[in-house]
């Protein structure tokens, strides 16, 4: 093995040489340890948009950008839900809207009247291509008024029952009736429930 | 003198300096490593202000919510059913005689605004629905209008994106449905739900 190159025996121009190449490098080091740990600076910016549209059904119950085609009568599902759950109901409505090229049922609706004085409105609804599953409501609201004894007497108490089906499915079964409607109550529930009281997507 | 000159004083024992391991590094070796260096250190801070200057701009798309359940009802908002009965309409004089059979509204009780009325009406054989909602970021809705021989509907757009009016009649078979006089309902900017 060649020996080693000595300092001693180098020629002073060459160590002062040495020596600034030797501070150089060090400068070299740090400078590019110090580059790569530098991150470019961020400037944020915040935009704040309208959301784009989204997809809805209109008041008939068809999704934009459909041609629907609407009908005096009710899915049979829908149909069999009712009549299982409301059997002595008069029907004062029945009504679809489907797609007038596929077929697909986007709405049932129907209104009976299930007692002397009370009213069920049902709608079954399905936005093509929803992937959310809707909302469950339940929830109750009364006309009143005070008795003599302060008492509060419900004269008229809606109850809106809202039940998700597949993504982008619900059923909602609105039910007017005079007093407490509680003897309603049972079968509205049941109807909610009920898996063929939903349109399939 | 040269650095292989001696220097000798009286007394003391020659100092003798170590000799030379190895043969010193040639000077054009030495200013080859010191241009080297001098480059290395020159690249180093060239690179360092580039990243010192380097500017990333991140901008973030921020929608406004706009999602709306099945019944109109916006995500997050509380919407209730209202109990009274709903006002009756001003029919058409096509439709006059027709008795309000059942209605429904959907209040959202956080912005106090109606987002959906259904009533309910029957004249007769003839039954009819009119249907007025506002569903929230929703888009344009367009007119449109089905007909057969026992049914009809027609839908008209309201006064923004998302609202419109829906007139659906139906009949049993060989009852005339009221065609023009449901359009006429429909057409009634008054039955649009509110700003």
């Amino acid at each position: 093995m060649p020996p080693l190159p000595s300092w001693t025996a180098t020629a002073p121009a060459g160590r002062v040489l040495l020596a600034g190449a030797a501070v150089a490098a060090v400068l070299a080091a740090g400078s590019l340890s110090a580059a790569l740990r530098t991150r470019p600076t961020v400037v944020r910016s915040v935009v704040v948009a309208d959301a784009p549209p989204v997809r809805a059904l209109d008041a008939a119950g068809c999704p934009s950008g459909v041609r629907c085609a609407f009908r005096p009568s009710l899915p049979a599902g829908v149909q069999a839900a009712l009549d299982r759950h409301f059997p002595h109901a008069v029907a004062q409505w029945r009504s679809s809207t489907l797609d007038a090229a596929t077929g697909t049922v986007y709405q049932a609706r129907a209104a009976v009247q299930p007692g002397p004085g009370a009213a069920l409105l049902l709608t079954a609804r399905c936005l093509p291509g929803g992937t959310e599953r809707e909302p469950a409501r339940d929830q109750t609201s009364a006309q009143q008024r005070s008795d003599l004894a302060g008492n509060q007497l419900a004269l008229v108490t809606r109850h809106s029952r809202q039940v998700a089906g597949a993504p982008g499915c619900a059923v909602t079964v609105e039910l007017t009736a005079p007093g407490l409607g509680s003897g309603y109550t049972a079968a509205l529930a049941a109807l909610t429930a009920d898996p063929e009281a939903q349109l399939r997507p | 003198m040269s650095e292989h000159d001696e220097i000798r004083l009286d007394g003391l024992p020659p100092a003798t300096p170590p000799p030379p391991t190895g043969p010193g590094l040639p000077v054009r070796w030495c200013l080859l490593l010191a241009v080297l260096a001098v480059l290395a250190a020159a690249a180093g801070g060239g690179l360092l202000s580039y990243r010192r200057a380097q500017v990333r701009q991140v901008t973030e798309v921020r929608y406004r919510q706009s999602a709306a359940d099945l019944t109109g009802c916006p995500q997050g908002d509380n919407c209730v059913p209202l109990a009274g009965p709903g006002e009756v309409l001003t029919l058409p004089a096509g439709l006059a005689g027709a008795g309000l059979v059942t209605d429904s509204s959907l209040l959202d009780a956080s912005s106090s605004r109606t987002i959906r009325t259904v009533q309910l009406y029957r004249r007769g054989p003839v039954a009819f629905e009119v249907i007025a909602q506002c569903v929230a970021g929703a888009g344009p809705v367009a007119d449109s209008e089905s007909t057969s021989a026992t049914a009809f509907s027609v839908v008209r757009p309201g006064h923004r994106p998302g609202c419109s009016v829906a007139v659906q009649g139906q009949a049993p078979a060989g009852v005339p449905l009221p065609v023009a006089a449901l359009r006429e309902l429909a057409a009634d900017p008054d039955l649009q739900l509110a700003e």
